[in-house]
């Protein structure tokens, strides 16, 4: 046996160390992948792989929303869902530009209010893989604390706030580049908005900000893993597609609490970040509550509610006996495509 | 007719309000727990502030 005995070790080319000693023993290495994969959590935002859509694949728009946890906004007029990947993704999003400064971006939610999990003054690494669908097109890419992503009110900059993250062409590339975190955030931060800036129409995917100067290979997350993760932000509990899917469970019993009112509890799988809100079709006839027959309503209101559950109310279109119970069903062949019953609570 | 509607419990409080945009209709606690970081809530507020009048409910 012998012992290698060194302080640190650099590539020949390198102008940094890949393993630093540390003179009691231990290490600091710059490790970006472990027999070719990931390393595990390492990636702060959610469905950066672009995997998750819950709120439909093709140009869905529910508050700026389209692909779960990623907003669009100015000259992005649409996104949507695209098989055009770099090698190792399923699924990017193509960002539709009308040519002006066209945005998207991920608020991540900070422990709590004015409390930040980003060390103070350390380096963070962001990087994507993107290509343009013609022609070039710079990339930038934006980093700061803000009370809620569209609001610049108590905004703290990260080092560099803006950076150009390279040039995007018809050929995937992976782009990169380090952030440093400043002190603390104002006491009245929610979130780190991170956002990207182009003038172009673009694919993207295999977003990634984690700690340190290096970028590391893309961490691939189970697709249940980013749709609990999600779960906390945008709960959709049906969404109507091109067909009818039939009568369909919504997992709720709805109780009569007069002869046509009728309240209907739910649970959440995820706890979500806030008492969210009902989105619901506004027609009367997409539900129906079977106590003896089966009876249409619609329109449902949020009532009551907090992070883990809600109780709708809806007015029966006929009357039965207050007091009666009956499973609640969506009765799908009366919804139109788009239509859908979820719950929000993004940032 | 104003933008938000309060909504009535059972109790006969307003304890939500919604509004309707696109088809769908957007409803949201005003009382309880952990409601007042809902994005749309902030949104009512700022209404609210600025001076207008939630329509009665039905």
């Amino acid at each position: 046996m012998s012992t290698l005995k060194v302080d640190n070790i650099r590539h020949n080319n390198a102008t940094s160390d890949a393993i630093t000693m540390a003179s009691d023993g231990t290490c600091a290495a710059k490790i970006t992948s472990v027999g070719g994969g990931p390393l595990s959590h390492r990636n702060y935002f959610i469905n950066g792989n672009t995997i998750i859509w819950q709120r439909g694949t093709s140009n869905p728009n529910v508050n700026n929303y389209g692909c779960d946890r990623w907003w669009f906004a100015n000259g992005a007029t649409r996104v949507d869902r695209s098989t055009v990947v770099p090698d190792g993704f399923a699924y990017s999003m193509k960002v539709t530009s009308n040519g002006s400064t066209t945005s998207i971006g991920q608020p991540i939610e900070l422990i709590d209010t004015g409390r930040s999990q980003f060390e103070p003054n350390a380096t963070y690494t962001l990087s994507f893989y993107a290509r343009t669908d013609s022609g070039t097109n710079n990339i930038s890419g934006t980093v700061y604390y803000r009370n809620s992503k569209f609001n610049n009110t108590n905004q703290v900059n990260w080092s560099p706030v803006s950076q150009n993250m390279g040039t995007m062409t018809t050929t995937f590339q992976r782009f990169s580049k380090t952030f440093t975190a400043p002190a603390a955030p104002n006491a009245n931060n929610t979130v780190l908005a991170i956002e990207f800036n182009n003038t172009a129409t673009y694919y993207i995917t295999g977003m990634q900000f984690e700690r340190g100067d290096t970028m590391t290979a893309y961490e691939h997350r189970s697709f249940g893993d980013e749709l609990a993760r999600c779960k906390r932000y945008y709960h959709c509990v049906y969404r109507r597609g091109a067909s009818s899917d039939g009568n369909l469970s919504i997992g709720a019993l709805g109780s009569l609490y007069t002869g046509n009112s009728l309240y209907i509890d739910m649970t959440f799988p995820t706890q979500m970040r806030t008492t969210p809100t009902l989105e619901a079709p506004t027609a009367t006839d997409r539900f129906n509550c079977c106590p003896t027959t089966c009876i249409d309503f619609g329109n449902p209101s949020l009532i009551h509610g907090q992070k883990n559950a809600v109780t709708l109310n809806a007015t029966l279109q006929s009357g039965n006996t207050a007091g009666r119970v009956g499973n609640v069903f969506a009765k799908t062949a009366n919804w139109t495509e788009g239509e859908k019953l979820a719950f929000t609570a993004e940032l | 007719m104003a933008k938000y509607k309060f909504i009535k419990d059972q109790f006969g409080e307003n304890c939500s309000v919604r509004y309707e945009e696109n088809g769908h209709s957007y409803s949201f606690v005003i009382k309880g727990l952990d409601y007042t970081s809902n994005t749309e809530y902030i949104k009512y507020k700022e209404w609210l502030d600025a001076g207008n009048t939630t329509d009665p409910a039905d």
